[in-house]
């Protein structure tokens, strides 16, 4: 038995938890393309989830011998979207994490950081040009792209705030826990 | 050997791997291994351990082994390899004997 579900994170942890809930549950996520998750009856809790985000796109060859080192070693590529990637492996009764040291996990926000801050600020610089172009000339801007603009600058705002706090959490305790 | 100039630590992960390669091990088995040598304390995460392999195959402390498995990739100690968890150990037993001697009062 299937189950589709269309939904969109803004938050990966949020949709990392999702998943492990639906996974509890007995449904587990078959496949997976942006925004559409198909999940599979499975037995509860048969397998743990996690998201993770790479250097580069999926198809590139450094991501590939990553991807297949994960593969080799019992975590399955279950779907990629942009540069992340969600995967799964049979539940075992141990944590599953894929970044477990300080300066892996640093390098996890890092990456996060450096791809989401850019978006975020030509979202910041859309709103404002219009905002200005509308103040001078007051007509030609469409308000309804400035509101959906400014939210998911809001959104993506509250996330960057969010992730760069916890890369100052673990950047304080690296330097004195490895 | 210009690595043995280094006189830093190796971190916990770095250590645990590369002594649980004694007998050659795929990544899988590094991770259990390690997970088993330290009663359950340190669980590397693949993606950690990627890295970790990584560099430690461009240094030479392990390197590649033909294993019965076509499909996963081993890994095994090389003597550089075994060179540096000598030092790590002399390095660790220092640190050992000044907490020793920290607990007893003579420090």
């Amino acid at each position: 038995m299937y189950k589709t579900i269309i939904k969109f994170y803004m938050d990966y942890r949020k949709e990392e938890v999702w998943l492990n809930e639906m996974a509890s549950k007995g449904l587990s996520l078959h496949t997976y393309s942006p925004f559409r998750y198909v999940f599979k009856k499975t037995e509860p809790g048969k397998y743990q989830y996690k998201i993770d985000l790479l250097d580069n796109l999926p198809s590139h060859p450094e991501s590939e011998n990553y991807i297949e080192f994960l593969d080799e070693n019992g975590v399955e590529l279950i779907g990629t979207h942009y540069r992340w990637i969600l995967v799964r492996k049979l539940n075992d009764g141990t944590d599953f994490n894929l970044n477990t040291t300080t300066e892996a996990k640093m390098s996890f926000y890092k990456r996060y950081l450096q791809m989401v801050v850019p978006i975020w600020l030509v979202n910041i610089m859309f709103v404002l040009t219009n905002l200005l172009s509308f103040h001078s000339h007051g007509q030609g801007v469409s308000m309804f792209a400035v509101a959906v603009n400014s939210f998911v600058a809001l959104m993506l705002g509250i996330m960057v705030f969010k992730v760069y706090k916890m890369y100052n959490i673990v950047k304080t305790e690296s330097s004195i826990y490895e | 050997m210009p690595e043995s100039k280094n006189s830093g630590a190796l971190t916990e992960a770095v250590l645990y791997i590369m002594i649980s390669l004694d007998q050659p091990l795929h990544g899988y088995g590094i991770m259990q291994k390690v997970l088993d040598l330290s009663d359950g304390r340190v669980n590397i995460g693949a993606g950690t351990l990627y890295g970790a392999t990584n560099t430690l195959l461009k240094k030479k402390w392990i390197e590649p082994f033909k294993g019965e498995s076509a499909r996963k990739k081993e890994y095994a100690l090389t003597e550089l390899g075994r060179d540096v968890i000598e030092q790590e150990y002399q390095r660790i037993k220092e640190v050992k004997n000044n907490v020793e001697r920290f607990r007893r009062g003579e420090l």
